[in-house]
């Protein structure tokens, strides 16, 4: 199979096509990933802000309340301090739950810690509200100072290392994001190059290919070109072929006919000049001019055989084609077989032509170049179709010499014209084979053919 | 003696009724210019002897003598043609010819060919029946074979002389005195050893052979 270069191209550039394409959607999710991610960062931070936030600000305001209550001297207000510090606590509570949900191992004992400090916290206020008017006045200030405040203070130091850690787990997950980043830009960088290298490599290759085509298609044209010139020479040598043809006759005609024909015309002067002297140089006079005409009437015979035999016309293909064999045996130290197939009758004047001139053209070429000893002709009549063999035990010739022969171009010719195949096989020293199979198209049938065939029987 | 002559050209018509006049006993009943023109005349004036040129329009002498056969089987029939290759001969023989000559030696050959074939006989130019027996020579040469002729016995060539003068089974039976199943043994026998096919064929083998002139 010959070697294609598009598919090899279009499998390389839609493979660059799809790396690119390829690269693009993962880039896009890997962005998207990172951001995703950075964002979950920043979210999750914030809510641990909030809570923390929350907590303090609870914790705050708890100190508020149990100062305000610890200042007020009426009993009845004690129940609803008490109760809005419980409230406080429940909130502070489930705020503080939350952040446990929220916050990773790591944070656990800190939480855990501050959930400790918290507890011990608000358990602190549980004496408060038993206290009388006159014990809130005599110990409040020493109670805010010494029980609430280191309380509250330990309690807001560990909501600060929880929010120290919070933003330092935050700088740290920040940081991965940016390897995974830079990552990114790597993978980025690699997609590039490595689409720039295979472009560049199937760029290459497309010219180096494309420049190879170019110079063969160059040399096709030349080749083509050449073709032509030997044509147009072939042509030219036809035409004198034809002209050298037509001269030989003419001097046929003229040196042999011509010259007979006036010697003829001489010795019957002489007979004239000689017919009252009866005697030997009238006798010899009138057999001569006997023997000129016979020897005329011969050369015209063999002329016009020559030019197209009787046969072919009188009794068709198959005794015209004997006759040729036995003419040939007759002139040179050839045998030929002769093995027709088949019926050969109503073909037409043309087919019958044109396997006559092949037979006859293929003889003469075994003559005259061959020096064959042996000649084998087949002819098979195949009811549509016609086959022609002529095989010969003769020197051979190289058939791709370009002057394979000006006669065998003629002969393809003729062949071609009625829809036949020529092939013809040889070498240097192994004889020559040619084969001609052309379609006969018996619809046309015409019954010109062998009127006497049918009486030799 | 009533001949028909039969050829295209006047000049040759002319040549070969100068010479046949000079034979006695010869009455030239009429001259055809076609083939049509002498399967007609060949009806209206029913010659003894037809001479048929081979090339003719309309209808070729060989196609002449097979119709005119055809309805006079007793019609003697002699050729004139201008080859002497096989091709042309054996077809004159199928058509029922007895004389073969060449336009060539038309004068030398016509007188003893109308006197064999009004005796019965057959002739044929010396030129084509060494024509023939040398493309019979070379044939047989050319794939090593022999001629077989020696392996007839005496009354199987007195049989293939006598059908290739033209006679039939029963005559050959009645001139050799046996019977007809007698004589078509001897002519299968001959056939066979000599190859041949068909009476034509038997003719031929004997002009090759000059049994018969």
């Amino acid at each position: 199979m010959r070697f294609r270069t598009w598919p090899v191209v279009a499998v390389a550039l839609s493979g660059l096509l799809l790396l690119i394409v390829g690269s693009v959607v993962a880039t896009r999710n890997k962005a998207q990933a990172i951001y995703s991610q950075l964002e979950q960062l920043n979210e999750h931070h914030r809510r641990v802000e909030s809570r923390l936030r929350r907590l303090r600000g609870d914790v705050h305001m708890s100190g508020i309340f149990v100062r305000d209550y610890l200042l007020d001297t009426s009993r009845e207000n004690a129940p609803e301090y008490r109760d809005r510090l419980a409230q406080l606590r429940q909130t502070n509570m489930s705020t503080l739950a939350e952040l446990a949900e929220l916050v990773g191992p790591d944070e656990a004992p800190r939480v855990r810690k501050l959930q400790a400090n918290l507890t011990d916290y608000w358990e602190g206020f549980e004496p408060l509200f038993g206290w009388t008017v006159a014990q809130k006045l005599a110990q409040s200030p020493f109670f805010l100072r010494n029980e609430v405040l280191p309380r509250r203070e330990a309690v807001l130091a560990i909501a600060q290392d929880v929010e120290a850690f919070n933003n330092e787990s935050l700088t740290l997950q920040r940081r991965q994001v940016a390897t995974s980043q830079l990552e990114l830009r790597r993978y980025l960088d690699l997609v590039l190059w490595s689409s720039t290298l295979l472009g560049v490599l199937v760029a290459v290759a497309a010219v180096i290919r494309i420049g190879f085509l170019e110079r063969r298609s160059e040399e096709q044209r030349q080749r083509m070109a050449l073709a032509e010139l030997s044509m147009r020479q072939l042509t030219q040598q036809l035409v004198r072929t034809q002209e050298e043809e037509r001269r030989k006759l003419s001097r046929e005609l003229h040196d042999h006919v011509g010259q007979m024909l006036t010697a003829l015309r001489m010795e019957l002067g002489t007979v004239e000049r000689a017919r009252w002297a009866a005697g030997t140089p009238f006798v010899h006079s009138i057999a001569e001019s006997k023997r000129l005409a016979e020897t005329m009437l011969r050369t015209v015979r063999d002329l016009a055989m020559g030019l197209r035999p009787s046969m072919l016309d009188d009794f068709g293909l198959k005794p015209a084609l004997e006759w040729l064999v036995r003419d040939l045996a007759r002139r040179c130290d050839i045998r030929v077989d002769l093995s027709v197939e088949g019926e050969l009758n109503r073909l037409s004047d043309a087919h019958r032509t044109c396997i006559y001139r092949v037979v006859q053209e293929a003889l003469t070429n075994c003559v005259r170049h061959a020096r064959a000893r042996r000649v084998m002709v087949t002819l098979v009549d195949r009811q549509d179709s016609l086959f022609l063999g002529v095989e010969d035990d003769g020197c051979g010739f190289m058939t791709t010499a370009p002057r394979a022969g000006l006669g065998l171009l003629g002969l393809d010719e003729r062949v071609r014209e009625l829809g036949g195949h020529f092939a013809i096989d040889s070498g240097k020293g192994l004889g020559t084979r040619l084969r001609v199979t052309m379609p006969v198209p018996r619809s046309s049938l015409s019954a010109e053919e062998v009127p006497l065939a049918d009486l030799a029987g | 003696m009533r001949i028909l002559l039969a050829d295209d050209q006047g000049v040759v018509r002319r040549g070969l009724r100068a010479l046949l006049e000079t034979e006695p006993g010869v009455e030239i009943v009429g001259e055809a210019s076609d083939g049509q023109e002498a399967l007609r005349l060949l009806d209206s004036m029913e010659p003894d002897i037809v001479i048929l040129d081979v090339a003719m329009p309309r209808l070729n002498g060989i196609d002449v003598a097979a119709h005119a056969r055809k309805r006079r089987p007793d019609l003697r029939v002699i050729v004139l043609s201008m080859h002497s290759d096989e091709s042309y001969v054996v077809r004159a023989l199928a058509a029922g010819a007895r004389g073969y000559l060449l336009k060539e030696a038309t004068d030398d050959d016509l007188l003893p060919a109308v006197r064999a074939v009004a005796a019965g006989r057959t002739f044929f130019s010396p030129a084509v029946s060494a024509m023939l027996l040398e493309d019979h020579v070379r044939h047989l040469q050319q794939r090593g074979l022999e001629d077989s002729y020696h392996l007839l016995t005496d009354r199987e060539r007195e049989v293939l002389q006598l059908l290739a003068e033209g006679h039939s089974n029963k005559e050959v039976a009645a001139a050799l005195d046996v019977g007809l199943s007698t004589v078509e043994t001897h002519r299968a026998n001959l056939m066979q050893k000599l190859n041949l096919h068909n009476t034509a064929e038997i003719v031929l083998y004997a002009v090759r052979k000059r049994i018969i002139v």
